[in-house]
C-alpha cells in the first residue's frame, strides 16, 4: 500500500455530468400543464402544485391574503370537515404543506409511492374545492395573530421585517408574507374565496410529480382528479409591480432600541435583481464572493478575523421583480459599530477593486460544482422543477449554468457591486442596546431610533 | 404494507487501529457523502469546562498539520461540497457531501484532522473560536424567545455530577476557563481512530471506498478511549420551575425520562409522540389547539440520547391563557391516552407517519451517512437503517399503551414554565 501523500490537496478524477431525471411534461385540456419524472432510489413521492396565487400584487393594506388562504385550504374541502381532512391526511401519514410566495402558491406533498392516488384526491379537494367557511377563517385568523403578536418576541424577525419595509416601502414586497395584526384582522372569509378563485385555477398552473410511481398510471390519476377542473372566466391576478429602483429609505440609519438585548441583530438591505434579468450571473458571483459562502469576505472578516458574530452572510433574494439584496448578522452588542464599519468597507472594497482571480475561481466553481447536490432526492428534483416552471427557465437551464457563470469576468463582478452596493442605495438597520452604539452609528449617517420592544 | 421497503446495502470493516469503517454504495446521483463520528460529546466534559466538546469542534475546523487555517471549508467549497460539524451529549460529528470524483479529498481532510490536528493549534486560534461560540450562544439561546428553557430544563432534571446536567453550547464562564492544555489532553484522549466511525456513502464501490479508508486512515495511531462516564442515578421525581424571559405569552415544557436510543421501547416511544402531536387530527393538537384553543402550538419529540431518553411534551400559551392551566389541558390530554389507549386508526395513521418521515429521513446519502453513524457509534449496529422499517411496523397497542404508561408518569420529569418577565 503506497504511502498517502498529505502535503497537498489529492487531485480531482473527471468531474460527474450533470444528469438530471427527465421530465415529461402534458398538458390537460383545461391548461394544466403536468410534469412527471420517475426515480427509484426510494419508495416515495414528492409532489409540488405551482398556482398563480402569490402575494406579489396585493398591497400592504391586505398582506397576508395570500398566506391566510393558504392555510385555510386544509380547513374543510369538498364536504369534508377540517377534522376529517385532518384525519385523511394524518391516517395516510402523508405530508401537506401550503405556503404563498411573492410569485406563487405552492403546494408540496410528501408521501410512499403506494399512496399517490389518494394524495392526488386530497390535493384536488384542498385545490379546486376549499370550503372558506366563516367560522374556520375567523379560526385561523385568530391563529394568525397570536402568531404576529408574537412575533415581535424575536429580534431576528423585528430586523427581517424593518429590513423589508426600509427597502420596498409600500410596494407589496415591504410588508411580511404572513401579514400584519392590521392587515389579518380586516381579511374575511369572502375575500380569501376570491382570491383563490381568480389565482387558483388550471391554465396557470403546474403539477409537478418525482419519484418511484408509473409515469402512465399518474397521469390518468391526474387526469381523473383534475381533468374537470373549469378555468374561470375572470383575467387572472395582476403581476407584481415594479419595485423602487433603490431602497425607500436609503441612506437612513435605522436603529430598533431593546435595551436587555445581548447582541445586535445587524442588516444591510437595498433593491437587488429579479430572477433572469440581464446581468443575474455576474451578481450570484459577487454575491458569493462577498457573502454567499462561509468562505466570503464578510464572514471571513467578522467572525474568523474578529470573532464578533456567529457568522454573517449576505443573500439576493430574486423573485419576478427585483426582490432584496440583503446581508444579515448577529454581533455582541460593543462590535456593532465596528461590524458596520467593517462591513462597509468590504463593500466598498469591491466597488474599487475587482476581485482576485483565485476568488472569481472559488466563487464560480461554487455556484457550478455543487448542482450534483442539489438533484439527488424525489423532493429536491420537484422542487428544482417547480422553480424552473415558476420563472419560465429552459429545459437546459442547469445543465448551460455552469458555462454562464464561468464566463463572468472580475470586472463585471466590480460593476455589479457598484450597482447593488452603491452606498447611497443602501439602508442600515440594528435592533439591540441602542444605547450602547447608537452616538459611534451617527458618524456613518442621520440615525433614526425606534422602539424595537415587544411592549411598545 | 403495500410500499416496499428500502434495502440499503452496506459493509462494515474495522482497521487495525480501531477505526470502525461503513460503506453504503448508492449510484443514483454522482455524490459522495464522507460522516466521521467520535464517540464522545458534552457529557465528557469535566466539571468547569462545560462547552469544551463543541468549542473543540469549532477548532477542528481550523486547520491541521497539512491544511492551513481556514482552508478546510474553502476546499470544500471550491470542490462544490456542503459540509458541518455538530456536538451533542454523546458524540461530535463532521461531515461532508461532495461530487463523486472527490471522494478523496474529503478523506484527506478529515484523516488530517484526526491524525494531524495538534501541530496547527494556537492561543489565537482558541481565542478567536472561543469569542465566536460566545456569540453562537447569544444568538441561537440567550438573544432568542424561550431559548434558555432546555438548558433550564436540564438543570432541574438531572442531579449534581451527571453528564447530561448541562447543555452542549456550555456557559460563558467555562468557555473563558478553556485552555490550550486542554485542548490538547482533550484531543489525546478522545480523537484516536479508535473512538471514532468513518461512513462513507454514495457513488463508489464498497472496494474502492474501503481501499481508500485505508489508504489514508490507516496510519493513523491513537489512545484507546477511557470507560465512558459513570452515570449518577436519577431517582424518579417531579420537579417544577419557572423562569421568565422576554417573551408575550408563556411557554410549558414537560420532559419525561424516556427509553434512550439504545434501548428497547425507544421506537415506541417515537410512535407516542407522533400519536400525541404530529399533525392536526392529534390528541394534543386536536384539544388545545383546535377545540379549546388555549394553544398557539403544540409539539412532542423524542431525544436519542445513548443514555437516559427525554420526551418532550412542549406547548405555547394563547394569550390570556395562564401556563398552569395549559400544563393542566396538556397533562389531562396525557391522562386520557395512559387510560384510554391509541384507537386502532390513531395508531395506524401514526405508524404511517413515522414510516414515511423514516424514508424521508434516508433519501439523500448525506442523511442515510447521519443514521448509519449514528446507528454504529450509539448501537453498533449499521443495519438499522433497515431494520427500522420492520420496529416501527411491530408496533401494537399493547406496546404504547405500556410505554405511555411508563413514560408519561405525572409524578417523574420536569415541567417548565417559561413566562412574560411582567408575570414574574
Amino acid at each position: 500500500m503506497s504511502r498517502p501523500v498529505r502535503t497537498q490537496a489529492p487531485p480531482a478524477g473527471p468531474e460527474p455530468a450533470l444528469e438530471l431525471p427527465k421530465f415529461a411534461t402534458h398538458r390537460l385540456a383545461n391548461g394544466l400543464r403536468v410534469e412527471i419524472a420517475r426515480t427509484t432510489t426510494t419508495p416515495d413521492v414528492a409532489v409540488r402544485l405551482v398556482l398563480g396565487a402569490g402575494a406579489g400584487a396585493t398591497v400592504p393594506e391586505r398582506a397576508g391574503l395570500a398566506s391566510l388562504t393558504c392555510d385555510l385550504l386544509e380547513e374543510g374541502a369538498d364536504g369534508r370537515s377540517a377534522r376529517e381532512m385532518a384525519e385523511w391526511i394524518d391516517g395516510l401519514g402523508a405530508a401537506f404543506d401550503a405556503r404563498a410566495t411573492y410569485d406563487d402558491a405552492l403546494l408540496s406533498m410528501h408521501a410512499m409511492n403506494d399512496q399517490l392516488d389518494e394524495v392526488l384526491e386530497f390535493l384536488a379537494a384542498v385545490t379546486r374545492r376549499p370550503d372558506f367557511a366563516p367560522a374556520e377563517v375567523s379560526r385561523r385568523r385568530d391563529m394568525r395573530l397570536d402568531q404576529l403578536r408574537r412575533r415581535g418576541d424575536e429580534p431576528a424577525r423585528v430586523a427581517g421585517d424593518a429590513l423589508d419595509a426600509a427597502v420596498f416601502g409600500g410596494h407589496p414586497y415591504g410588508a411580511p408574507l404572513v401579514g400584519t395584526v392590521e392587515s389579518v384582522e380586516r381579511l374575511e372569509a369572502a375575500d380569501l374565496a376570491g382570491f383563490w378563485a381568480r389565482g387558483a385555477r388550471p391554465d396557470t398552473a403546474c403539477l409537478v410529480i418525482c419519484g418511484d410511481v408509473e409515469p402512465a398510471t399518474v397521469l390518468a390519476a391526474v387526469e381523473r382528479e383534475f381533468g374537470e377542473w373549469a378555468v374561470p372566466p375572470e383575467a387572472p391576478p395582476p403581476a407584481a409591480p415594479a419595485p423602487p429602483a433603490e431602497a425607500a429609505r436609503a441612506g437612513e440609519i435605522l436603529l430598533f432600541d431593546r435595551p436587555a438585548s445581548r447582541q445586535t441583530e445587524l442588516r444591510i438591505g437595498g433593491v437587488g435583481i429579479a430572477r433572469g434579468e440581464a446581468g443575474e450571473e455576474a451578481a450570484l458571483v459577487m454575491n458569493a464572493i462577498l457573502g454567499g459562502l462561509f468562505s466570503s469576505r464578510v464572514n471571513l472578516k467578522l467572525r474568523e478575523e474578529r470573532g464578533w458574530t456567529y457568522g454573517a452572510r449576505t443573500a439576493l433574494l430574486r423573485r419576478r421583480r427585483p426582490g432584496p439584496f440583503l446581508l444579515r448578522t448577529a454581533v455582541a452588542t460593543e462590535a456593532t459599530a465596528g461590524a458596520f464599519t467593517e462591513l462597509l468597507a468590504e463593500f466598498e472594497r469591491l466597488r474599487d477593486e475587482p476581485p482576485e482571480p483565485a476568488e472569481l475561481e472559488l466563487a464560480a466553481n461554487a455556484l457550478t460544482r455543487s448542482l450534483p447536490l442539489q438533484f439527488q432526492t424525489a423532493s429536491q428534483l420537484a422542487g428544482r422543477r417547480a422553480e424552473m416552471v415558476t420563472y419560465e427557465l429552459p429545459d437546459d437551464y442547469w445543465e448551460r449554468f455552469p458555462e454562464r457563470i464561468e464566463a463572468v469576468d472580475s470586472a463585471e463582478v466590480r460593476d455589479a457591486a457598484r450597482r447593488l452596493l452603491a452606498p447611497d442605495g443602501l439602508v442600515l438597520l440594528a435592533v439591540g442596546a441602542v444605547a450602547d452604539f447608537a452616538a459611534e452609528l451617527g458618524e456613518l449617517g442621520p440615525v433614526h431610533v425606534s422602539p424595537g420592544d415587544r411592549r411598545t | 404494507m403495500a410500499t416496499d421497503q428500502p434495502r440499503f446495502p452496506f459493509v462494515e470493516r474495522t482497521l487495525d487501529n480501531g477505526l470502525r469503517v461503513v460503506v453504503h454504495p448508492d449510484h443514483s446521483a454522482p455524490v459522495v457523502a464522507v460522516h466521521v463520528m467520535y464517540h464522545v460529546g458534552s457529557k465528557n466534559e469535566r466539571p468547569g469546562k462545560t462547552g469544551f466538546a463543541h468549542l473543540f469542534e469549532h477548532l477542528l475546523f481550523q486547520g491541521s498539520e497539512h491544511v492551513e487555517g481556514t482552508e478546510h471549508m474553502r476546499i470544500v467549497q471550491d470542490a462544490g461540497g456542503s459540509m458541518n460539524g455538530s456536538t451533542w451529549f454523546d458524540r461530535t460529528n463532521y461531515y461532508e457531501t461532495l461530487p463523486s470524483n472527490r471522494l478523496d479529498l474529503a478523506l484527506w481532510l478529515e484523516s488530517d484532522r484526526m491524525g494531524f490536528f495538534l501541530p496547527a493549534i494556537s492561543q489565537a486560534k482558541l481565542d478567536n473560536q472561543r469569542d465566536v461560540v460566545k456569540n453562537e450562544r447569544r444568538q441561537s439561546y440567550e438573544n432568542r424567545p424561550y431559548g434558555l428553557a432546555v438548558e433550564t430544563v436540564l438543570e432541574a432534571t438531572f442531579p449534581e455530577g451527571h453528564p447530561y446536567r448541562h447543555p452542549a453550547i456550555g456557559y460563558m464562564e467555562d468557555l473563558d476557563a478553556a485552555t490550550l492544555d486542554d485542548v490538547t489532553g482533550f484531543f489525546r484522549t478522545w480523537y484516536g481512530p479508535a473512538n471514532a466511525t468513518l461512513v462513507v456513502a454514495g457513488d463508489v464501490t464498497v472496494e474502492t471506498a474501503v481501499e481508500r479508508a485505508r489508504h489514508w486512515f490507516g496510519d493513523i495511531r491513537g489512545e484507546r478511549p477511557p470507560a465512558p462516564p459513570e452515570l449518577v442515578p436519577r431517582p424518579p421525581r417531579r420537579v417544577d420551575v419557572r423562569i421568565t424571559d422576554e417573551v408575550s405569552v408563556p411557554r410549558v415544557y414537560l420532559a419525561f425520562p424516556a427509553p434512550s436510543f439504545t434501548e428497547p421501547g425507544f421506537e415506541a416511544a417515537d410512535v407516542l409522540t407522533s400519536l400525541l402531536a404530529d399533525g392536526r387530527s392529534t390528541r394534543l393538537y386536536a384539544s388545545l389547539v383546535h377545540e379549546r384553543r388555549v394553544a398557539a402550538d403544540v409539539s412532542a419529540y423524542v431525544w436519542p440520547t445513548e443514555s437516559v431518553g427525554l420526551l418532550w411534551v412542549v406547548a405555547t400559551a394563547r394569550p390570556g391563557v395562564d401556563a398552569r392551566s395549559l400544563e393542566a389541558e396538556i397533562r389531562a390530554v396525557l391522562d386520557g391516552l395512559r387510560e384510554q389507549g391509541p384507537t386502532a386508526r390513531e395508531l395506524a395513521g401514526a405508524r404511517n407517519r413515522s414510516r414515511r418521515q423514516l424514508v424521508r429521513q434516508l433519501d439523500s446519502v448525506g442523511r442515510r451517512a447521519d443514521m448509519i453513524a449514528h446507528a454504529t457509534v450509539y448501537r453498533g449496529e449499521p443495519d438499522y437503517v433497515n431494520t427500522v422499517f420492520g420496529r416501527y411496523d411491530a408496533i401494537d397497542e399493547a406496546e404504547v399503551m405500556a410505554i405511555a404508561g411508563r413514560v408519561l408518569d405525572p409524578d417523574d420529569g420536569t415541567a417548565l414554565h417559561v413566562v412574560p418577565e411582567e408575570e414574574g
